[in-house]
């Protein structure tokens, strides 16, 4: 009986760790293999497959062990992906669509947002709202400049 | 067998059988049979005495509350099904720290900003390709710690 309750015990202890780590690996995965799928899909020139691919891992539950600016980050890229897919299929709107969807998610001094916002000025563009496009565009590279003084700062230090 | 030893178990045998006077028995013998006699179940001791006697000299016995044997295995089972359900929401909280994503290159940069500026979005995801495999080679590295 004793011997019984100590495995019980133990199990209990060591599943909840187990699907833990489980979750949050299975989820990076399923996201990086969703990208490669898009990449091979926009190869052989097959938006349709890339899009699917993208959006079935954006639908994909983010586990709660995943820290929010790291499922951020996956997302908006992801949603950067979509709004290039559908600015190929001459879907501007819907490139708008996914590129504010990807905002929507949090705007940070970060490469996401900037790459998000260059979206959104080419569905801008594309849509001929060219006064949007140029602040989407003025948003991107201020974000962008931000950025390239980073870069350029750490290459100086030794 | 010596003879000395042989008689002494014939009159180890009679005194079990209750054969003989004592007198003709040798002590040694008699107090062994009794031994004997008493180790066996039917030793003719009333079961009533038997109880009596086994409530002396255990106590403790007299004692006992018969759910008390229950109730060890009852909680422990309670216990495990009490952690079952709660180390699952107690074990939640450990969130990963977000995971430090290598700077972007200033190639990626110079890409984005070209992008912005002449609408070269192509030439931004061909650059941002090279990037996302590092990305997700660090988030792999993070979360399968």
């Amino acid at each position: 009986m004793h011997r019984c309750l100590s495995i019980l015990l133990l199990l209990a202890l060591l599943a909840p760790a187990c699907s833990r780590r489980d979750g949050s690996s299975r989820w990076i995965s399923q996201a990086r293999e969703a990208n490669l799928e898009a990449d091979r899909a926009i190869r052989r020139g097959d938006g349709e497959s890339a899009r699917k691919a993208l959006v079935a891992s954006l639908e994909q539950p983010v586990p709660d062990t995943v820290n929010p600016r790291d499922s951020r980050m996956v997302k908006q890229d992801m949603c950067f992906r979509l709004s290039l897919v559908e600015m190929e299929a001459k879907q501007p709107e819907k490139a708008l669509e996914w590129a504010k969807k990807g905002l929507s998610l949090g705007r940070q001094q970060d490469l996401f947002t900037a790459n998000l916002y260059v979206a959104m000025g080419g569905a801008h563009e594309a849509l001929g709202l060219e006064v949007q496009a140029a602040e989407a565009y003025h948003q991107a590279l201020k974000i962008n400049e931000t950025l390239l003084n980073q870069t350029l700062e750490n290459e100086e230090t030794p | 067998m010596s003879d000395k030893e042989k008689r002494e178990a014939e009159a180890l045998a009679r005194a079990l059988e209750g054969d003989g006077s004592p007198e003709e028995i040798p002590t040694e013998a008699l107090e062994a049979a009794g031994l004997l006699r008493a180790g066996r179940e039917d030793s003719g001791l009333d079961p009533a005495r038997q109880r009596e006697i086994l409530d002396k000299i255990l106590p403790v016995k007299k004692k006992r509350i018969p759910w008390l044997r229950w109730l060890v295995p009852v909680a422990g089972v309670a216990g495990v099904l009490f952690l079952v359900m709660t180390v699952p929401i107690l074990s939640k909280a450990p969130q990963q720290a977000a995971v430090v994503f290598p700077a972007p290159p200033r190639e990626l940069l110079m890409a984005q900003a070209q992008a912005a500026r002449e609408k070269d979005l192509k030439g931004l995801e061909k650059k941002m390709q090279k990037y996302r495999g590092e990305m997700y080679a660090s988030l792999a590295g993070k979360y399968a710690e």
